[in-house]
């Protein structure tokens, strides 16, 4: 074949090809937004509404179609695992989980790792352990998964220095009472060993130690407990409880320290009936763990990675600052 | 300065003009044919002009893009203003109402100013969150709906109580914020945007004076801002006060925790209109329009990348359209190359045919200059054929008069030696010596003649030999002997006529000639074939030669002594090569005192008239290559 042809139909491929991959990359475009489901615990909750503003506004931003599960009939690690599934067979591509309480937990994650990317939020799976890898001083494991959360420990650190700091320094002779979340997670066992490590030595006596179950009467039990001094509410649902009754000497007058995620929980601290509030920054935690994902889905390659989220400590004369207020302005 | 540059500029011109034209003297696309050059140009072309053609469509639409967003943000903003303004607008209408016909026309202690005060707000709940009368000393005077205020609460602390006494003629508006009066018994707070005025309070006789206020929701404002920002495609808008605050942005959020950066402040003193500014690092558009009495200002931001999808879009289309007009017009290209060149081709490959020697059909088509250029060759080369057969004609011409000429120089020595040799035998009346003698040189002067002709019978040479041998021995007194030995099958080829007998001559000469009878002097002729050639063969063993004499006997060099009939054996060599070609002739082989012999190597062509003719034109062979070619 003469030299000059051969040239023609080699330069009419590569055309070819060009066009071909053109025309790939016009529709392309029309490929459909990749899907992320968010699965927390009882989603319709108000203590979510900062992370699902931070969620919403990332997902906008990196042009991800987010999928908040409705979790309100969700009890256990076994029914998260049902949804993650259910998910799955809807073709997700991501997911944001809070992972739930149980000895299944890791197991389900592991072999969600195999198929979808994921980050963990708020806090991290609940591995009993020494805590030496947790970075802290709390007494768990590290899963290994990126997490996107606060500081447990340092929040309940936080929370106890404000209580020592509120007393000039010493706390002798006086009861506290600590009602945390639920057990054996994460976030409770960190918070509650950093409430405990602040508070030593400061000449404090812990009285009593609860941990939130489905449906207990909190306020009950806290009333037909020893009385205490200072009671450290681990929770936003033990806040939101303990925070709402405590008006006219309720639990003989015991001020509340708290650390909380609700709008709820701000406005009982500015009625008065929270005396100090450890706010983590729901927002950031929500955008932080949209980009993560974002990252991973637009490039195989990448490693997820944990992040830190910040917390926020408020008191009364706080909240209508400008800073707090922008603050609270992620909960529009 | 201007000078030299110009001068600088016509020279590089000229220089670039110089170079290309140096291009082609120097003959870099002398190594390209036609159609490559052809093709190279016109796709080059057909590049050129897709590629300036896609640019400026691409450009084109672009621009349409952004001035089409521009033109929507401009009427989205100025309808949103309108709408803000109206709403804005009402809440006013509400404070004056309030102001003018509950609080200006009652009394705040009775019944109908609470009533009134209440259908007001139940009038407008949908865009007021609360209103409430405040009287100069911070204390609530009224309020709707009933709330309880909240104990940490300092109304005479906030900016909009502030704001109302310090400015008593004037409503003023807030930015949006946290409400920060009652307590909720749902637990909430509420975004709104303060508006106040200062206002003369009828409490019983004592006229006091007091704040309005009208919290509008912050909702009314946001969800039209929301409204707007939807599917807005990169261009989106927000609302900021005069000092750079922002009052509503889709990104707020990000913008205050640092995320992302807004100029603001940059943008908050422009007045209304449309402005091609650069911000947060990016150029765009700009459009500004204001809100009456707040001074509030609605900012669109067109960014340049606005549409990206659309216009990545276009851009894929428009070169996925240019590479299929490329590949379409290449081919076309390819063909309208082929159709022009091809006859040029064509013409050039006959002519290169021509030149190595074939003699093919001068190729004549095309359109019809090349169609006259390929007669125009046609006829050259018919003219140069005929100039070469004249020129051959004339050389053969030539040839044959030399070799007649050669031919000629044998008979007048040799028939010199012979005659005398008759006559001495008839004065010595030997008559049967001088018959036989008179008989051979018939033979042999029947042969020399042989009608002329140049190429005869082997047979008719060897007898030639013979007679001429015998005259010879007669002369030399049979001092030596001869013998022939020629294979029967030789006899009829062909031979170029009188080779045989000048080696005769020079093998008596150099030979035998001076031998005693008792040396046994012996000159043999043998006649045979091999393969395609006849080999005939005159070895004596007289004297012999030299080296040096065997290795010029067959040049002209003058050191060779040239003997006998005068005629050498160059001559026989030559005509031999004349007639057959280079690769026959005379191979001499010779020993000083051994002998000599001499072999005349020639082709066996059968005897016939047709080959005789042939051989003597010269044209031997060439009729029969013609056939074969053919």
């Amino acid at each position: 074949m003469k030299k000059s042809k051969i040239t023609i139909i080699v330069a009419e491929l590569i055309l070819l090809a060009l066009a071909v991959f053109f025309v790939r990359k016009i529709f392309e475009e029309d490929v459909p937004q990749k899907r992320v489901a968010v699965i927390v615990e009882r989603s319709g909750d108000k203590r979510w509404d900062a992370l699902f503003q931070g969620l919403k506004h990332s997902a906008d931003l990196n042009n991800l179609h987010l999928i908040i599960c409705n979790t309100d009939d969700i009890k256990n690690a076994d029914d998260e695992k049902t949804l993650i599934y259910e998910q799955l067979d809807n073709n997700v591509d991501a997911f944001i989980i809070c992972p739930a309480p149980g000895s299944n937990t890791l197991q389900m994650l592991q072999e969600l790792n195999n198929e979808v990317p994921f980050v963990l939020i708020t806090e991290d799976v609940y591995i009993a352990g020494e805590g030496k890898d947790s970075g802290n001083d709390a007494e768990y494991t590290a899963s290994g998964f990126p997490v996107i959360k606060p500081d447990n420990y340092q929040m309940g650190y936080k929370l106890g220095e404000e209580l020592v700091k509120n007393n000039g320094g010493a706390l002798d002779g006086k009861k506290i009472g600590i009602y945390a979340g639920r057990e054996k997670t994460e976030a409770t066992v960190s918070q509650v060993k950093g409430v405990i490590d602040a508070l030593s030595g400061t000449g404090c006596e812990i009285i009593w130690e609860y941990y939130y179950l489905e449906n207990q009467n909190v306020c009950s039990l806290v009333d037909n407990s020893q009385r205490v001094d200072y009671i450290c509410a681990m929770d936003t649902d033990v806040l939101d409880i303990l925070g709402e009754e405590a008006v006219d000497g309720k639990y003989d007058g015991a001020e509340i320290y708290g650390i909380g995620s609700s709008m709820k929980s701000v406005t009982l601290l500015d009625y008065g009936q929270i005396r100090c509030l450890v706010v983590p920054d729901g927002y950031d935690i929500g955008y932080e763990s949209i980009m993560e994902l974002a990252k991973k889905l637009d490039n195989s390659f990448y490693s997820l990675e944990s992040h830190e989220a910040d917390a926020k400590v408020i008191y009364r004369e706080d909240i209508f600052s400008d800073d707090v207020e922008r603050f609270l302005y992620s909960y529009e | 300065m201007g000078k030299k540059k110009g001068y600088g500029q016509q020279k590089d011109k000229h220089s670039l003009k110089m170079r290309i034209r140096g291009w082609f003297h120097r003959g870099r696309f002398i190594g390209f044919d036609i159609q490559s050059i052809i093709m190279a140009v016109l796709t080059t072309l057909t590049i050129v002009t897709t590629v300036v053609m896609g640019l400026l469509i691409y450009n084109r639409f672009t621009r349409a893009i952004k001035q089409t967003a521009i033109s929507n943000a401009e009427s989205l903003i100025n309808s949103t203003v309108e709408k803000i303004d109206s709403d804005l607008l009402n809440v006013r209408q509400i404070s004056n109402a309030l102001n003018y016909n509950i609080i200006q026309e009652g009394d705040v202690n009775d019944q109908e100013f609470a009533r009134q005060f209440s259908l007001l707000y139940e009038v407008n709940n949908d865009k007021v969150q609360s209103l409430a009368l405040f009287d100069n000393e911070g204390k609530l005077v009224a309020a709707e709906p009933v709330m309880e205020q909240k104990d940490n609460v300092n109304v005479k602390s906030q900016k909009w109580y502030t704001d109302a006494l310090r400015d008593i003629e004037n409503i003023h508006f807030s930015t949006p914020h946290i409400q920060n009066l009652f307590a909720d018994e749902s637990y909430k707070y509420y975004w709104v945007i303060s508006l106040s005025r200062s206002v003369d309070i009828n409490n019983g006789k004592t006229p006091v004076s007091g704040v309005l206020l009208v919290d509008m929701k912050s909702s009314v404002i946001s969800d039209t801002m929301k409204a707007i920002n939807e599917d807005s495609n990169e261009v989106y808008y927000y609302l900021c006060n005069r000092e750079g605050k922002i009052i509503y942005h889709p990104r707020r959020t990000e913008i205050d925790r640092g995320l992302i950066s807004e100029d603001v402040g940059k943008v908050a003193m422009l007045e209304d209109g449309t402005y091609e500014l650069k911000l947060n690092g990016k150029s765009g558009n700009v459009v500004v329009g204001s809100i009456a009495y707040t001074g509030w200002k609605i900012i669109g931001v067109v960014p340049d990348t606005v549409q990206t999808i659309n216009i990545k879009k276009f851009r894929y289309y428009i070169i996925t359209t240019a590479i299929v007009l490329l590949m379409m017009i290449l081919e076309v290209n390819r063909i309208i190359t082929k159709k022009i060149s091809r006859p040029i081709l064509k013409l050039n490959e006959s002519v290169k045919a021509y030149e190595a020697g074939e003699k093919p059909d001068i190729y004549v088509g095309g359109s019809s200059e090349i169609r006259h250029l390929g007669y125009s060759v046609q006829k050259s080369y018919e003219q140069i054929e005929e100039l070469m057969e004249e020129i051959i004609r004339q050389q053969n011409q030539r040839r044959k008069s030399e070799m007649d000429a050669l031919q000629s120089q044998i008979n007048p020595h040799f028939l010199y030696n012979t005659l005398e040799s008759i006559t001495w035998m008839v004065e010595a009346h030997k008559n049967t010596d001088a018959v036989f003698m008179i008989s051979e040189l018939a033979k042999l002067l029947r042969i020399s003649l042989s009608k002329g002709r140049t190429i005869i019978k082997i047979s008719d040479e060897i007898q030639h030999s013979r007679s001429y041998m015998n005259i010879q021995k007669v002369r030399y007194k049979e001092r030596f002997k001869t013998e022939f030995i020629i294979d029967e099958e030789v006899n009829d080829y062909c031979i170029v006529k009188l080779v045989v007998q000048p080696i005769l001559e020079n093998a008596i000469y150099y030979g035998v000639g001076n031998m005693d009878e008792d040396d046994g002097g012996k000159i043999t002729v043998r006649g045979e074939k091999k393969d395609d050639d006849i080999y005939i063969t005159v070895e004596d063993n007289g004297m012999g030669m030299s080296e040096e004499v065997v290795d010029n006997i067959l040049s002209d060099n003058e050191k060779v002594p040239k003997h006998g009939s005068g005629v050498g054996l160059i001559n026989v060599h030559n005509r031999i090569q004349l007639m057959f070609g280079s690769q026959y002739g005379l191979q001499v082989y010779s020993e000083p005192d051994e002998g000599t012999r001499i072999v005349i190597h020639i082709p066996a062509i059968p005897y016939n008239d047709q080959n005789r003719v042939e051989l003597e034109k010269q044209k031997y062979g060439k009729a029969k290559v013609t056939d074969e070619e053919k």
